[in-house]
Parts: C-alpha cells; structure tokens; sequence
C-alpha cells in the first residue's frame, strides 16, 4: 500500500448529475423516437438505414470513452493522482461496454446489406481487437490488489488501447475493406442526418454521465476502503 | 500483496492482450489487410492466382447478370474499370445486389476463367438518400402496417 | 433480377433497437446501483459499521 496521494480518499462531491442522468434519458428516448418516425425508407436499403441512429453513436462514444481513458492514464502516469485511474477506469468499463454493442449492431446491420454477419476485413477486425484489449484492460484491474501498480499497469495498457482508436478510425481509408468509408453530412439526406447527430448527442451525454456515475461509485469505494482501515488502525482520524 | 490469484491472472490477461497485438499485427497485415485483390490484380497473378482461397472485389459489370431462379444459379462479372473476371455463384443474391453495385465475392479462381464463388458480399457506398424527396414517413408508416395485417 | 432495394428487414432494425434499449437500461439499473451501494458501504464505514 503506497498511496501517493489522498485526494482518492474523500467521497465524491455531490452534482446535479441525477437531474442530468434523467434528463439525458428523456433526450435518448426522444432522440430515438424522432430519428425513426421522421426517416423515410433509404433509396437502396429501405428501412435498414434506421440502423444507423444506433449503431454510428454507439461506434462515436466508444471513441470518445476510450478517449477519456487515454487522457485519464497519462494524467495518472504523470501526477500519480489516484482519481485519474478510477476515472480512467470508469471511461474504459462504459466504452468495453459500447464498443460490444456497436459489433452486435454492425453484425445485424451487416447481414441484411452485406450478406454476411462477419468478415475479417480491416475495420471490423481492428474493432474487435480494440474490445478484447479493453476487456483484458478490466481483467487486469480485477487481478491486481494493489492501487499504485494497478493504476501504473492498466494505464499502460489503457493508452496502448486507446492508440487503436485512430487505427480504428482511418482503417477503412488505409486498407481496402467490406465496410464503407465514414459518410460525410453532404452524402445524407437531411433527413437522416437530423436524427443522426441528435442521436449522436444524446450518446454523447448519456455516456458521459455512465463515465460520471461509475467514478463517483469507485470514489465511494474508495473513501470507504480508507475510513474502515483508519478505523481499524483505531480511532477515527476525521 | 501479490496472491497466486493476482499473479496468474495478470499473467492471463497480459496473454489475452499479447494474442490480441499479435493477430493484428501480424495475422492483420498478412492476410487481411489487403482484404480483396482486384479482377487485374488476381489475373496478374498467373499461375499463382489458380485454386487458391482468394477473395475478389469490384463492380458488378452491367448488363452481365444471368440468374437462374430455378437453379438457384447466379452468373455475373467483376470489374474495376480495367479488368473483369467472370464469377460463378450457387443461392439466391442478396437483395442489394445489381448492376453496378460494389461487391466482394471469396472463393477460388479457376482454371477455366471463372471465379468459383462460396460467399457474395455486398460493399455499399457511404451514401443514404431517400428515393424523392418530400416522401411522408407518417404515410409510410401507414401503408407499412397495411401490407404486415394482410 | 430483383429491384435491389431491400424491402424487408425489419426484423433487423427492430432487434437492434431492443438491444440497444435493454443494454443501455440494464446500464442504467445497474450504474444507479452501484453508486447506491458505494456510498452506502462509506457512510457505514464511516459510522464504524454499527449504525443503523
């Protein structure tokens, strides 16, 4: 046990974030409702385009998750402050989790249009490796006890994942590949592009608040963990 | 600090993630990286390019559709603009498939010229229009729940 | 030849709204849990672990 630093011990300050949490899911589901009940069917995959308001979100908050991490880990490398590696861990738990959907939504979206679940092109293959270094990522936290070399190990890990990302990006631009290159807002009908980045958005902040609420619960366990010991040390040191 | 469980699991998931660099790199760049040759690229070549799992990707070339609904026969060729390389595959098309339309197609190329294929895929553009504009959705809607009730 | 736009499908669309809808609820459910459940284990570790 080495902390380096005490600040992890305080409990999290409270925040609007209930309100923000409810109001974030009042927007999703409205989002969702819109983007569906306004897109005519697609010239050439009818009503397969509806697949777009879920899966192109999910694949953007991945990004932006794993983004968080990356920045969370080198702030945790450089300051050695403990509250970086519970937020890096919070952002890399949710984006494991949107970076699995985004596969199962690209393999539904993928077998109507492409004619297949799954191929091994460049896209498709650099998103899985992305997921499973990321579950290695949680794996690893679970295993190892102690806070200084848990936090060190998984944000090197966290940034060897996270320098995927663009990798991920730029793949279908770098090699050939079954999965098309990123449309741009003049390829979309209005129509569709409205109820995307609306529903971009309330990813965005949905996301946002997963990656809040899940550090305010490792805050907590945190600032637990010490009162117990201190109490245990005997005497209440607060 | 350092249980038997921490140690090995550690050790497991270093393992995971080195398999997972490994396969992307090396696995990655090897095979799947050039994902599809073109119709000139795998007639280029030759001798090499005959009986061997391969997957080939281009334009379906218009005007050589021959489907066979009987059969279940599918006959086109693939091309880039230069090249062509006619393609033989068995089932139903998928529904995006036509003239004109980007597809990958995996299967071997034999030695009569033509492309055995097990698996057509479709490689769509990154364009979604709707078919006119001004088409209502509610009314869509509508004529959807219609043609499900009969 | 068919007209090369897919007409059916629907099944697809539907079942990966039900996966998005689920997996994000059960996130919620779970999330709201958690900090629940954290704060809970500091106050009573705070208090000594004897208050009620």
């Amino acid at each position: 046990m080495s902390p380096v630093n005490t600040n992890a011990f305080d409990p999290p300050k409270a925040g609007p974030w209930v309100a923000i949490g409810w109001l974030s899911f009042a927007f999703f589901v409205f989002t969702q409702v819109f983007a569906v009940m306004t897109s005519p069917a697609d010239a050439m995959m009818g009503h397969l385009q509806k697949m777009m308001y879920v899966h192109v979100p999910a694949a953007w908050v991945t990004f932006l998750a794993f983004g968080i991490v990356l920045v969370a880990s080198l702030y945790f490398l450089m300051k050695e402050d403990e509250r970086a590696d519970l937020l890096a861990a919070s952002a890399a738990e949710v984006g494991s989790l949107f970076c699995g959907l985004t596969l199962v939504l690209g393999m539904l979206w993928g077998r109507p249009t492409w004619n297949v679940w799954w191929s091994w092109d460049a896209r498709l293959t650099s998103t899985l490796v992305l997921f499973l270094i990321f579950v290695g990522y949680l794996a690893l936290r679970s295993f190892v006890e102690d806070p200084q070399r848990r936090g060190q190990w998984s944000a090197a890990v966290g940034i060897l994942g996270a320098i995927n990302v663009p990798i991920v990006w730029m793949s279908v631009r770098w090699w050939r590949t079954l999965h098309q290159i990123q449309s741009n807002p003049r390829g979309l009908s209005p129509e569709y592009l409205r109820g995307l980045l609306l529903n971009v958005a309330a990813f965005t902040l949905l996301c946002i608040w997963f990656i809040q609420r899940r550090y305010v619960a490792a805050r907590y366990e945190r600032a637990a963990e010490h009162a117990s010991q201190a109490a245990a040390l005997g005497g209440n040191d607060e | 600090m350092t249980s038997k469980k921490t140690k090995w699991g550690a050790l497991v998931a270093v393992g995971v993630l080195a398999i997972a660099f490994g396969w992307l790199i090396y696995g990655g760049l090897d095979s799947n990286v050039v994902y599809f040759l073109t119709p000139k690229e795998l007639a280029a070549k030759g001798e090499k390019g005959y009986d061997v799992p391969v997957r080939l990707g281009g334009q379906v070339k218009p005007g050589s559709v021959v489907w066979d609904d009987k059969a279940l026969d599918l006959r086109f060729a693939v091309t880039d603009g230069t090249g062509e390389i006619a393609v033989h595959s068995k089932g139903a098309p998928p529904q995006m498939f036509k003239d004109g339309q980007g597809v990958v197609v995996e299967g071997r190329y034999g030695r009569d010229g033509v492309f055995q294929s097990t698996s057509l895929m479709v490689k769509h553009s990154n364009e979604y229009k709707a078919p006119k504009a001004g088409e209502r959705p509610a009314e869509m809607y509508k004529s959807l729940m219609k043609s499900t009730k009969t | 030849m068919n007209s090369a736009t897919v007409s059916g499908g629907i099944e697809y669309v539907v079942a990966s709204y039900v996966i998005t809808w689920v997996v994000l609820g059960v996130m919620l459910v779970r999330i709201v849990g958690s900090v629940r459940r954290a704060r809970a284990e500091y106050d009573q570790a705070r208090t000594g672990g004897f208050r009620t």
